[in-house]
């Protein structure tokens, strides 16, 4: 194999060893924004967050993920919400910038 | 309400209790449940166990013969697993997550599940963790394309929608042949696979229903990966996989705080890879 041959292979293997390890990442923090309360399942969202702040009322009924109305407390959920996007994202930038700063995973 | 996980293990060429005693360590971890585990005679009598919190002996009835495609080597070997469908009766919780012993909770994902409205709880989307889509051909059953769910881990409650599920199971495996025929797929081995995913499309009212899908993807890694290292500081598996398929060129990732079914059984019952994760297990139930 020529030098510049390897160089392309490494490269692409490299390459699709991060977009692995990237994606696998990403499914953990999928997860990780659900959150459980009062029988219903919510996902951390930005928009879920937005709303609940500015939602006039505490006691209403919202759809979750499993599209049932469920009865919350909003600044019990909020908190909740909140709580668990702060922790997931700054784990995620954590981690995600330890990925994007090797070449290779087993650097890790 | 009583809440705890379910295991069948029946050792083979391979040492599914020591599998399963390690899960059990991890389900008490993560999700602060017992375990109970079901298995016979035999493989009691080789595997000390450190996590389970109760034993159910009872003999397996029958088995499949399978093949697993190993990266060193095919292992032929009888497939013991015939009687999840008496997981209904068995279990001893009003609330159960039913788990394959190489199905690792490094994560309290699932603990969420519990205590929520639903009665019966699996997965309908799996996620390879090799980044190859090597479950792709198992989205769908058969030439009618019933969508396939995954009976690695099930959650249900002692209910009159689980025990039909259950007692449903029971028929398809009793009359496999003819559900085979009926929709279309290979009459061996029996998988329970197929017979999950038959049970709950039709009480669901011949129709896929997402509310008894967990909302995430199944981890998993493939036969064909190897388990490199378990980081237990990290709570991290470091892992090999090869490249499209073919193995003049491997990819390495790793996985952290992530549930996992590890399907590489030479890999999983390696007692080094275990003691390492119940030194993680330890860590912090000690």
């Amino acid at each position: 194999m020529t030098d510049i041959s390897t160089k392309l292979k490494a490269q692409a293997e490299a390459k699709f060893e991060l977009t692995v390890a990237r994606k696998t990442l990403e499914e953990r923090v999928e997860q990780q924004l659900l959150v459980a309360y009062n029988g219903g399942l919510f996902r951390a969202s930005t928009e879920l967050i937005a709303f609940l702040s500015t939602w006039p009322v505490d006691v209403l009924y919202l759809k979750d993920e499993y599209n049932r109305p469920v009865e919350i407390y909003r600044i019990v959920l909020l908190a909740k919400l909140s709580q668990a996007y702060s922790t997931v994202m700054n784990d995620w930038h954590t981690e995600y910038h330890e990925l994007v700063k090797v070449r290779k995973v087993a650097d890790v | 309400m009583s809440r705890g996980a379910l295991i069948f293990a029946y050792n083979n060429d391979f040492d599914y209790l020591s599998m399963a005693d390690v899960a059990a360590g991890l389900v008490k971890k993560n999700l602060g449940i017992p375990t109970t585990v079901i298995t016979d005679a035999a493989s009691l009598g080789g595997t000390s166990i450190r996590y389970i919190d109760n034993i159910i002996t009872k003999e397996s009835t029958g088995g499949n013969t399978r093949s697993f495609i190993l990266p060193t080597a095919t292992v032929t070997t009888t497939w013991r697993n015939l009687n999840r469908s008496d997981a209904y009766e068995l279990s001893p919780y009003e609330q159960t997550l039913m788990l394959d012993s190489d199905y690792f909770t490094f994560s309290d994902r699932l603990k969420h599940m519990f205590g929520t409205e639903h009665e019966f709880l699996c997965f309908g989307r799996v996620s390879d963790v090799t980044g190859q889509d090597t479950y792709e051909s198992d989205r769908l059953i058969g030439k009618h394309s019933l969508p396939m769910i995954w009976a690695t881990a099930v959650y249900f409650t002692k209910s009159e929608f689980s025990k039909l599920v259950f007692e449903f199971v029971k028929v398809i495996k009793e009359n496999y042949r003819y559900y085979s025929l009926l929709y279309n797929f290979s009459p061996k081995p029996f998988r329970n696979d197929f017979a999950f995913s038959i049970a709950l499309h039709t009480l669901s009212g011949y129709a896929t229903d997402r509310r008894h899908f967990f909302p995430w993807a199944m981890p998993s890694m493939t036969t064909r990966a190897s388990v490199l290292d378990y980081r237990p500081e990290l709570n991290e598996i470091v892992y090999e996989y090869p490249v499209g398929g073919k193995t003049y060129t491997h990819g390495v990732s790793k996985s952290r705080d992530m549930d996992l079914h590890l399907m590489n059984k030479l890999d999983v019952t390696d007692n080094n890879l275990l003691d390492k994760i119940r030194k993680y297990i330890d860590a912090e139930t000690n």
